[in-house]
């Protein structure tokens, strides 16, 4: 990961990249990734909770 | 406090304030990649201001305070093909993913990134979530946007380590090229990022 890639652009301009990419695709479409289980309850935090849990209140 | 508690950057700093944030952010440590760190703590909320990239916080109580313990960051960016990369057969094959357009040329796919994304090794050694959990989290929360909006492209680019490839491989990324690091980007190791996709 890095920060530079959130201000890069990806612009395939070669017939090989095109190609790696259109593979890829294709591949992803299809690939099976392993089953991931969540161990614990994911909650989404409305605004109004925030305080509560921080003990801001 | 049960379970993890996604929170979005945004909220937390208009009902707590920036200070308190970035003390709360503080406590982010992840000692294999100084990157992810100093984005979370230099660039985030900057970032999220702008509207560059936001970020989401995993936050669940640990020795009963809530800790934070790890975060994603996403950016909505699109992927440009352009027509003279693509064979005939290529062009076919690509149209199911892609919007063509004939004035430019090019064929473009909306592709969120997975900009930034660690574990806080601060708080009991990033062993309070795995990398595959917060993997999903991250997943699911561009899944939930993209059934609003469309899409069924995510990317990320990586370090080229074997270990951290066959992380993202075995979680439905597959390799699509590289992009060679810029001379600043100095706390990276190599000489390019891997960059992968995964279809949601």
């Amino acid at each position: 990961m890095a920060t530079k890639s959130v201000t890069k652009n990806i612009d395939i301009r070669s017939k090989h990249m095109g190609r790696k990419f259109v593979d890829a695709l294709e591949n992803a479409a299809g690939k099976r990734s392993q089953e991931v289980v969540i161990s614990k309850v994911v909650k989404e935090v409305k605004k109004d909770q925030i305080k509560l849990i921080f003990g801001d209140n | 406090m049960t379970g993890f508690n996604l929170i979005e950057l945004d909220d937390m700093i208009e009902e707590l304030g920036e200070d308190r944030v970035k003390s709360i952010l503080f406590n982010f440590t992840c000692p294999m990649n100084k990157d992810v760190e100093h984005f979370l703590k230099e660039k985030a909320i900057l970032f999220s201001t702008q509207g560059l990239a936001k970020t989401h916080l995993v936050f669940m109580s640990y020795k009963g305070n809530p800790e934070l313990v790890g975060y994603f960051s996403l950016a909505n960016k699109f992927i440009m093909l352009k027509e003279k990369a693509l064979s005939n057969t290529l062009e076919k094959r690509v149209r199911k993913f892609a919007n063509h357009n004939r004035e430019l040329k090019t064929y473009f796919i909306t592709a969120p990134l997975i900009a930034q994304f660690g574990k806080n090794h601060t708080i009991d050694r990033g062993k309070l979530i795995t990398g595959d959990e917060l993997l999903k989290l991250a997943c699911d929360k561009i899944a939930k946007v993209q059934s609003v909006i469309g899409g069924k492209i995510v990317y990320l680019e990586c370090e080229d380590i074997e270990a951290l490839i066959e992380f993202y491989s075995r979680n439905g990324f597959v390799n699509f090229g590289k992009r060679p690091l810029d001379p600043d980007e100095t706390n990276l190791k190599g000489e390019f990022l891997v960059q992968m996709l995964k279809y949601i």
